[in-house]
C-alpha cells in the first residue's frame, strides 16, 4: 500500500475502525514509514490524554439523587434554581443540623415557657398573644410532626409492631380503628417522598383520639412529611362557620412562626386526615387531591370481607 | 369502601410487580448506569459543572420519557443516550434546527491530500507531559465549535465506533471522519502552540 493511499486510513487505523485485511495492509506499511507512524502515535496520544483528563472529572455528590428526582417529578431542576434554595449537597448537612437545632429550640421553649400544657396553648400563662383556633390546631400538628422528625432522625419512630414499608401498612394501621379501615399510607414517590416510618400518637398533647402517624422523607432534601389519620377531628373545622373541611375545600394553614411548614386537613367519612411538612401550599393541595382521588373511587369494595377475599387475606 | 386496599392492589399490580417498577428497573439497569459517563461528556462539552449537571438532568429526563419507545438493538443504550445528550447540548447552544457552520465534508482523498500538504503538528509522545497539559487540553476542546467538540468528545470518551458516532450525530460515516479530522487538526494546532510555549520539544514533521 502506498503512502498516499495509507494516509487516508491513518486515523481509522489508529481507532481500530478498519477491516482485518485493511488493518494488516496499513500495519505493513507503517513498519517502514516513520511519518505515518508518527501521525498514528500522535492521534492515539491525544485520545489517551482526553480520556485521562476526563477520568479526573468526578460527578458531583448527589447528582444521582437529583437525576432520579427529576425523573420522578418530570422536571429537571436547573442548577440556578437549586442554588437559590438550600439544596446543594454541601449545604444538606447544614440544613439538617439547622432544622434539628430549631426543632430542639422550639421544644425547649415550649417546655419551659408553657408550664401548663392545658392552658398555655391558649397563650394565657405566657404573656404571648392568644392564638386563633386555626393557629392552635396548626401548632399541635406541627409540634407532633417535629417530634416525629426528631425520632426519625434517631431511627426511633418506627413502631415495631407495624410493617416497615408501605406494603400492608394501611391495613395494619386500620386495625386500630373499630370496624373501619381508615389510615392513609399512600405512595408519594411521584412527589419525591419515600416512606420513613409509622407509629401512633395523640395530637392534642397526650389527650384526644389516637392518630396513625406515617412519616415520609424527601429523598433529595432530607425534609420530612407527615400524614396523620385519626377519628373525626373537630379542631380542623372552621371555628366561625363550623364548616367541615373536605378534600375539595380543606383546612390549610401555614405555621405562624415557620412559614415553610404547612398543615392541610380534611374529613372523609368518620375519619380525619392531616398532612404536615415543608411543602408549599400549592403542592400540598395537589398531593392531597391525588390522595383524595385515590380515596374517592366508589364501590371498589363494599365490605372488609370483600377486600380480604379479593386480596387473599385471612 | 376500602380505598387504601385499592391503592395496595394497584401498587402490587396483577403480575405481582407494577409495570412502572419494571420499566424503572430496566431503565436503571440499561440507562442510569451511564450517569458518570454522561456527566464527564457533558463537562467536556460545556466546560461548566453547573451547566453539565443541567445537561445531565435534561438528558436522563428525556431518556426516561422516551424509554418506553426505545428498542435495544445492535447499538445498545449508550449511543441512544449520547444522542439525546448531543441534542440537548445543541439545543442549549442554539444550534437546533440550523445547518452546521462547517466546511463542506472532506472525502478520504481530500484528507489524504491535506495531510500531505499540511502535516499535522505532531508531538513525540514521550516528550510531552500530558498532566501539564490538562488545563490547556480543556481550553483547546472548549475552543472548538460545538460540532467539532461533539465529535471529539464522542470519539475520545464514548468508546464508540465511527458508525455509532454517525448514529449519535445523525450524519454520514464520511462526515464523522471528516469532522474528526478537522477537529483533530484544530486541536493539534492549539496544543502545539502551548507545547511550543513551554518548550516541550514539539517537533514539526518536517524536522524528522
Amino acid at each position: 500500500m502506498s503512502c498516499q493511499k495509507v494516509r487516508k486510513y491513518l486515523f481509522a487505523f489508529a481507532d481500530s475502525q478498519l477491516s482485518v485485511q485493511s488493518n494488516c495492509e496499513v500495519l505493513d506499511h507503517l513498519k517502514v514509514c516513520a511519518a505515518g507512524s508518527a501521525v498514528v502515535d500522535e492521534h492515539q496520544a491525544v485520545r489517551a490524554a482526553l480520556v485521562s483528563s476526563a477520568e479526573k472529572i468526578e460527578a458531583p455528590a448527589g447528582i444521582d439523587r437529583r437525576v432520579r428526582l427529576a425523573i420522578q417529578t418530570g422536571k429537571a431542576i436547573q442548577h440556578r434554581e437549586a442554588r437559590r434554595s438550600l439544596l446543594n449537597d454541601n449545604g444538606f448537612l447544614r440544613v439538617v443540623a439547622l432544622a434539628a437545632c430549631i426543632t430542639l429550640a422550639v421544644l425547649v421553649a415550649w417546655q419551659f415557657a408553657y408550664q401548663d400544657e392545658a392552658g398555655a396553648w391558649r397563650g394565657g400563662g405566657s404573656g404571648l398573644a392568644a392564638l386563633s383556633p386555626a393557629a392552635e390546631t396548626t401548632e399541635l400538628v406541627v409540634k407532633r410532626h417535629k417530634q416525629g422528625d426528631v425520632l426519625c432522625e434517631r431511627g426511633e419512630h418506627q413502631d415495631a409492631g407495624l410493617p416497615d414499608s408501605l406494603n400492608g401498612l394501611a391495613l395494619a394501621l386500620g386495625r386500630e380503628y373499630d370496624g373501619e379501615l381508615a389510615a392513609l399510607a399512600p405512595d408519594l414517590s411521584d412527589y419525591g417522598f419515600t416512606f420513613d416510618s409509622a407509629n401512633f400518637c395523640r395530637l392534642e398533647n397526650g389527650e384526644g383520639p389516637i392518630a396513625a402517624h406515617v412519616v415520609y422523607v424527601n429523598t433529595s432534601y432530607g425534609t420530612r412529611f407527615s400524614i396523620f389519620s385519626l377519628p373525626k377531628w373537630s379542631l380542623i373545622n372552621d371555628s366561625e362557620d363550623g364548616i367541615e373541611p373536605t378534600i375539595e375545600n380543606p383546612f390549610i394553614q401555614t405555621h405562624d412562626q415557620c412559614n415553610q411548614m404547612t398543615v392541610l386537613g380534611w374529613h372523609a367519612r368518620e375519619m380525619s386526615f392531616v398532612c404536615c411538612g415543608s411543602v408549599g401550599a400549592g403542592i400540598l393541595r395537589s398531593m392531597a387531591q391525588d390522595i383524595g382521588v385515590a380515596m374517592g373511587e366508589p364501590g371498589r369494595y363494599e365490605t372488609l370481607d370483600d377486600a380480604f377475599t379479593t386480596l387473599g387475606q385471612p | 369502601m376500602v380505598f387504601r386496599l385499592w391503592e395496595a392492589e394497584r401498587a402490587l399490580g396483577r403480575s405481582g410487580e407494577p409495570m412502572s417498577a419494571k420499566i424503572s428497573r430496566q431503565f436503571e439497569d440499561v440507562v442510569l448506569c451511564h450517569l458518570d459517563l454522561v456527566y464527564r461528556m457533558a463537562m467536556k462539552l460545556s466546560g461548566d459543572p453547573h451547566e453539565a449537571e443541567d445537561l445531565v438532568q435534561e438528558t436522563f429526563l428525556r431518556a426516561h420519557k422516551a424509554f418506553a419507545r426505545f428498542e435495544l438493538r445492535e447499538y445498545g443504550a449508550k449511543p441512544w443516550l449520547l444522542r439525546i445528550l448531543h441534542n440537548v447540548f445543541y439545543t442549549r447552544c442554539g444550534r437546533a434546527g440550523k445547518a452546521p457552520s462547517l466546511l463542506e465534508d472532506l472525502s478520504l482523498d481530500d484528507i489524504a491530500a491535506e495531510l500531505e500538504q499540511r502535516p499535522l503538528r505532531s508531538f513525540t509522545p514521550g516528550d510531552v507531559d500530558w498532566d501539564q497539559f490538562d488545563e490547556e487540553l480543556k481550553t483547546a476542546v472548549l475552543s472548538l465549535s460545538p460540532e467539532y467538540r461533539s465529535v471529539i468528545v464522542l470519539w475520545a470518551l464514548g468508546d464508540l465506533s465511527y458508525k455509532e458516532i454517525a448514529k449519535v450525530l445523525g450524519c454520514a460515516l464520511g462526515t464523522v471522519m471528516s469532522r474528526l479530522y478537522r477537529a483533530r487538526q484544530h486541536l493539534g494546532d492549539a496544543l502545539g502552540g502551548y507545547a511550543s510555549d513551554r518548550r516541550f520539544g514539539v517537533k514539526p514533521e518536517t524536522e524528522r
